[in-house]
This record gives C-alpha cells, sequence and structure tokens, in this order.
C-alpha cells in the first residue's frame, strides 16, 4: 500500500460518469440523453456543494474548484472570440450558424474542460491523459448507434471516419503513456492543423450541415487535446523545473 | 518557495498506511497521496490534524524549502 499511485475515483463519479458515456451513445435515439450527459458531469459536484454528497475532503472539494475555474477560463476566452470574429467582421453569418460560437459550443466547452481538468488532477497528468483519450477514442463509436435506431447503412466515408477516430486517438493515448511530452507535442501539432483547415470554416458561411457537424467535433477534439498537452507539459516541467 | 514534508517516512515508522493515516484525520487515501508527493499543499486546519495524528508537531513534519537550504 505505502507508496502506491492508484488513485481510485468516488463511487459518486464512476456512477455519474457510467451515466454519461450511456447518454452519450443514446442521445442520437433520445435526444433528451444529450442533457443527461450535462447533468450527469456536474451532479456529483453540484451534490458536494450543497452538501448532499459528503464524500470528499477539502483536496477533492479543492479540484472540483479548480475544475470549475478552468471551466469557466475557456468558456470566457470562446465568448471574447466570438465577440472579436464578429467586431473585426472576419465572420460573415450564414442559415446554419449566426454566430462563430453558439450556445451549444459553449456548453460542450465547459464539459469538456471541466470533466478532463477534474479527472487529471485527480489521477495525474500522465494516467489521466492515457485513460481520457483512451475513452475519447471509443465516442467515435456513439454515432454508430444512430444507424442502428434508423436501421440505415452507412455511408463508408462516415464508418472510416468513426475508425480512423478510434485507431487514431487509441494510437495516441499509448504514445502519450509511452511517450507524454512526444504525445502532448503531437496533440498540439493536430490541434494546430486543424485550427488551420477549421478557421476557413469558421470564417465563411457554412450551408453544409455535415461540414458543420465535422467542425463541432474538431472543436471537441481541440479542447480534449489542448487541456490534456497542457497538463503534460506543466507536470513534465514541474519535475524538470 | 515549495512546502516540504516528511510524513511518509513517519508514517512508515509508525506503520501506518495511507489509508490509515487518511481514516486518522478523516480524508481520502488520494489526498495523502497528493500531501505526500507535493502536489497539494494542505490546509492550516488538515496539516495541524496530521501532525497530532503522527505525534509530532506541525514544523517538525512541514518545513519551507528555503529553510532546507539555508541548513
Amino acid at each position: 500500500m505505502t507508496g502506491t499511485s492508484v488513485r481510485r475515483l468516488p463511487s459518486a463519479d464512476w456512477f455519474a460518469i457510467g451515466i454519461a458515456v450511456a447518454a452519450l451513445f443514446l442521445q442520437y435515439v433520445f435526444p433528451l440523453a444529450a442533457g443527461v450527459v450535462v447533468l450527469a458531469v456536474f451532479a456529483p459536484s453540484i451534490l458536494r456543494e450543497i452538501k448532499v454528497l459528503d464524500d470528499g475532503d477539502e483536496w477533492t472539494t479543492g479540484i472540483m474548484h479548480r475544475a470549475g475555474f478552468h471551466g469557466l477560463l475557456a468558456v470566457g476566452t470562446l465568448i471574447s472570440l466570438n465577440y472579436l470574429l464578429v467586431a473585426t467582421g472576419w465572420f460573415q453569418p450564414s442559415e446554419m450558424n449566426q454566430r462563430p460560437i453558439n450556445l451549444e459550443t459553449l456548453h460542450k466547452a465547459v464539459i469538456w474542460v471541466f470533466l478532463v481538468s477534474y479527472l487529471i488532477q485527480y489521477w495525474g497528468a500522465r494516467h489521466g491523459v492515457f485513460r481520457i483519450l483512451l475513452a475519447v477514442s471509443l465516442t467515435g463509436l456513439a454515432p454508430l448507434t444512430y444507424s442502428l435506431k434508423h436501421e440505415i447503412e452507412l455511408e463508408g466515408y462516415f464508418l472510416a471516419a468513426s475508425l480512423v477516430h478510434l485507431v487514431a486517438i487509441a494510437g495516441l493515448a499509448f504514445l502519450v503513456r509511452r511517450w507524454p511530452r512526444i504525445g502532448a507535442g503531437v496533440m498540439l501539432l493536430v490541434i494546430a492543423v486543424f485550427l488551420a483547415l477549421g478557421m476557413d470554416s469558421v470564417v465563411t458561411p457554412v450551408v453544409n450541415e455535415a461540414r458543420w457537424g465535422m467542425l463541432n467535433v474538431w472543436f471537441q477534439l481541440g479542447l480534449v487535446f489542448g487541456v490534456t498537452s497542457i497538463a503534460i507539459f506543466r507536470e513534465s516541467g514541474a519535475k524538470t523545473g | 518557495m515549495k512546502l516540504l514534508n516528511h510524513i511518509k517516512q513517519h508514517r512508515a515508522r509508525l506503520d501506518l498506511t495511507q489509508e490509515d493515516l487518511a481514516n486518522l484525520v478523516g480524508v481520502r487515501r488520494q489526498a495523502v497521496l497528493a500531501i505526500e508527493k507535493g502536489k497539494y499543499v494542505p490546509s492550516a486546519l488538515l496539516a495541524f490534524q496530521l501532525a497530532r495524528a503522527l505525534g509530532m508537531s506541525v514544523e517538525e513534519l512541514f518545513e519551507l524549502e528555503d529553510e532546507r537550504e539555508e541548513e
């Protein structure tokens, strides 16, 4: 027992994450499940804050508050970016999106940043990022539930995209576990490439729903990659510094 | 400036596991682990509780990094 570095999440968190993952897969079948994802992510923290759930200590409370602060920083940055893009005239509204950053985007930003920050602080950067990336790789399969519900055959492109998502991110997870800084560097490179490609779509009218959906996926991946790579560099910097 | 601690040594001296110490002061084992590794600086209240559980003073259990350099 002494010296072990295994950190178990409180059981309430595991329960909530289980519900969130199930709802994530079911949202394509039952749209209401999308709301359940948000509730499940925040429910343990809300219950702890109002003292209904008493399973933590000052350390757990501290990382919960810090994760909330990180979520707030992400949303604040996006809102500022929103104003900047509109005010400078870079963004041209279209039928699909009246603003470059809408409510749904902010909603996803705060969930991902809060959850990723909380888990990384709990598990430590290296183990945390490995587990988070593995979980994210599995989310590539989530849209497949849509095809099961509607009994439609998915286009080859869509299946290939799901498979690439699964394999590439799982590969990245193992890369981070073996060589954390190289893995984090690759993630930052991916963000830079997607930002260069995605910015073009943001500042020009987006009328294609599939393109808008793809941008949405890139945005969420960018958030996860950004937060996790920062955590890896911060931890390795603290060890060397 | 970092806060160093000797919890691990004194815990081992008393043959206490992280879980035992955590139970004595009413926190999760993960909190003791984070404090031992210097990843979390405990509140004054928890620092006093840890010191009491290990039978020593806070000053003996914790020290500032620059104090060690001066010695």
